[in-house]
């Protein structure tokens, strides 16, 4: 008995030191940032221009890059997934079901690193040529490769929500002369929305908090983006640009103005996408 | 510990560096079997219990060794010098689960005693040892450090952190007993604190100007030169370009090449962070402090630079001289070719002197860390970063 009590106590104190440090992680970033909100530099920060030989330590282009950059890659990448998540769970013949899914669970492995560096040797001359403008490293292109990096996670947790429905549901879907797509569309997906919702949120959370992928393939101008061709940093790739500066610059200092607003973008985003699946499930 | 026996560590016939106890005991344990065979024999071996399904899961409890099979290794230990028969029968049977077997495999001469010293002793050595011996291989101009000790203050310009760092590196992992901090600030910063006595070596990336040496006795060093050449893609045309043209390009007035004698297509700048000291140079001695077009793509180092633009064929950005080779096509600015003989030649003017400064002639652990980084030793750190050596 006491083993069982001394477990409890492991597990609690490791939900507790995770919990913990996510906070600490914040409360961190806030101390460091207060400065600049004392000198009221805080809203220019946030929302002003990026240039630094002007006096402009803004990070709005950086907020926007990252939103465009992994709004996109999700709305390019979800369609995709559930597409792919279908297959596996619905359509396929077994043999290729396996297949598949085994090569997507390998690639949920591959370094980022490396889908960055194939993309700048094979997707950024082919987006500069169609394109026809720029330089090939644009938003279009990093949305383009996030996804890839993305989907994989999402089509793991599309696949298992998939075959978590029920399977007596599925047979009476059958017994009532369903056809395969029809019990996919009408039951499996709505049943299935939890595990979807969940995959779109993780996919957003990594689509955010890649670095590598941006900071190779996106250009990291630091204008505001106008369209899917214009060069944009993201935050992530701001960061990683600017920590190289001395520590007693007012550059560096606004990196965790930029750390914050990663931070909550990213909450922001993960609290309303699980609001909108909890209200909907209220309503049921 | 003061019983030699079978005491893996201490039982050390070669009498050498500690890393042989280490290679001993694992031959001792293994035989000439490789590690893949150990790691072969402890699952072959245990097989039932590791994978045991899950409703037995329980029976994986540590256990103690049997007294027959424990007796019997250390009969072994003892009689044979460590030739333990692994998988042999005498090994041990299904009773003796993993746990204690690799527990014992670790153990003293006294019956279950883990010797949890030995085993953390052991992971210290591999930590500690491997660095070190990769550190002893390449000594040489790092004598000058033994038997030195005491801090070393470094302030300055950022292009020369690099080098400091990695020179830094080199001498306090050959001797830990000498501390040396390194900090930015900038030119003007590093003059200012060697002056002052805060720091011990000032770096500047200029030198120190008639005002600053009136107001302190500074001695410079030059360690090294670092040329920025502009650079576009091997296939575009325009290769000579006035400051006018360039400065018009960076802050993104002209946007064609064209006009420039290139393709009918827009010209892509590429820029490096604000960090770079690459950027510094090239900002001030070839754009004359000009802005930079905020549509500039940004990409972190010499390297990716060069990446970039090879890969892009309207792509125009810059990088250290050193850095220049075939993948990307140089720029004669003002009909100057930024190549390695020219920038030492004084022709190229986009180049400065990497300079580290003391106040007075420099001594103690400052003189060894300059003539350091004049050392051969030292100007290889200095090409590594892609500086000029000035030797």
């Amino acid at each position: 008995m006491r083993a069982e009590r001394l477990t409890r106590r492991v597990f609690a104190l490791a939900a507790f030191s995770s919990a913990a440090a996510t906070v600490m992680i914040f409360v961190f970033m806030a101390a460091l940032g207060l400065p600049l909100l004392a000198q009221g530099r805080f809203w220019q920060a946030l929302w002003g221009p990026w240039s630094p030989m002007h006096g402009n330590y803004g990070i709005r282009p950086m907020m926007l890059g990252s939103l465009y950059i992994s709004l996109l890659g999700l709305v390019i990448a979800v369609p995709v997934s559930l597409g792919c998540a279908a297959f596996i769970s619905v359509s396929a013949p077994k043999g290729a079901a396996r297949l598949l899914h085994g090569l997507v669970r390998f690639m949920t492995g591959i370094p980022t690193v490396i889908y960055g560096f194939v993309g700048i040797f094979l997707l950024v001359p082919l987006v500069r040529e169609i394109s026809g403008r720029g330089s090939g490293l644009c938003i279009l292109t990093a949305a383009l490769v996030l996804s890839i990096l993305i989907a994989p996670t999402m089509v793991l947790f599309f696949a298992d929500g998939l075959a978590r429905v029920p399977a007596a549901y599925c047979r009476a879907v059958s017994a009532l002369g369903g056809t395969p797509v029809q019990r996919l569309v009408y039951v499996m997906l709505p049943q299935a929305r939890h595990s979807i919702a969940a995959g779109i949120v993780l996919g957003f959370g990594r689509a955010m908090g890649d670095t590598m992928i941006a900071l190779m393939l996106a250009g990291n101008a630091v204008a505001a983006p106008e369209s899917v061709f214009d060069a944009a940093r993201t935050l992530t790739a701001h960061i990683a640009l600017i920590i190289a500066a001395d520590y007693d610059s007012l550059e560096f200092r606004t990196l965790f103005i930029s750390g914050m607003a990663l931070y909550l973008l990213t909450t922001l985003v993960v609290a309303v996408m699980r609001r909108s699946v909890a209200r909907e499930t209220e309503q049921r | 510990m003061g019983d030699p026996g079978p005491n893996v560590i201490l039982n050390n016939p070669g009498g050498g560096m500690p890393v042989d106890d280490l290679l001993y005991l694992v031959r001792g344990l293994f035989g000439d079997r490789t590690l893949g065979d150990a790691a072969r024999f402890v699952e072959e071996s245990f097989a039932d219990h590791v994978y045991r399904p899950m409703h037995r899961r329980r029976s994986l409890r540590c256990r103690r060794p049997c007294k027959k099979h424990n007796d019997r290794f250390f009969q072994y230990i003892e009689q044979k010098k460590y030739d333990f028969p692994i998988g042999h029968p005498d090994s041990f049977c299904g009773s003796c689960t993993l746990q204690s077997t690799v527990l014992m495999l670790f153990c003293k001469k006294k019956k279950g005693d883990v010797m949890k010293r030995e085993l953390t002793w052991i992971w210290f050595l591999i930590i500690l040892l491997v660095p070190a011996m990769a550190v002893t291989a390449t000594a040489g101009s790092l004598d000058a450090f033994k038997d030195q000790s005491g801090g070393l203050k470094i302030s300055g310009g950022t292009a020369h952190i690099p080098v400091m760092k990695a020179a830094a590196k080199k001498i306090m992992t050959a001797n830990p007993q000498i501390r040396i901090s390194i900090a930015g600030g900038g030119s003007g910063v590093g003059i200012k604190q060697v002056g002052e006595g805060l720091v011990d070596i000032g770096n500047s990336g200029r030198k120190p100007s008639e005002n600053e040496l009136q107001k302190y006795p500074l001695k410079m060093h030059r360690w090294a030169i670092d040329g920025v050449g502009v650079v576009v893609h091997p296939d575009n045309p325009a290769k000579r370009l006035t400051t006018d043209q360039l400065k018009a390009i960076f802050a993104g007035k002209a946007t064609n090449w064209k006009a420039l004698g290139g393709p009918d297509k827009s010209i892509n700048v590429y820029t490096r962070d604000a960090a770079s000291g690459t950027r510094a140079v090239f900002w001030k001695k070839a754009l004359a402090k000009g802005d930079i077009t905020a549509t500039a793509h940004f990409v972190p180092s010499n390297g990716a630079m060069k990446t970039a633009v090879s890969q892009d064929p309207y792509a125009i950005g810059y990088v250290s001289v050193g850095h220049i080779d075939a993948s990307v096509a140089p720029v004669a600015l003002d009909g100057v070719v930024p190549s390695l003989e020219n920038v030492k030649q004084g022709r190229y003017k986009v180049a400065r002197g990497l300079y580290s400064n003391t106040k007075g002639d420099p001594h103690g652990l400052a003189k060894k860390f300059i003539d350091y980084l004049y050392s051969d030793d030292g100007q290889q750190l200095v090409a590594q970063k892609g500086f000029i050596p000035v030797k």
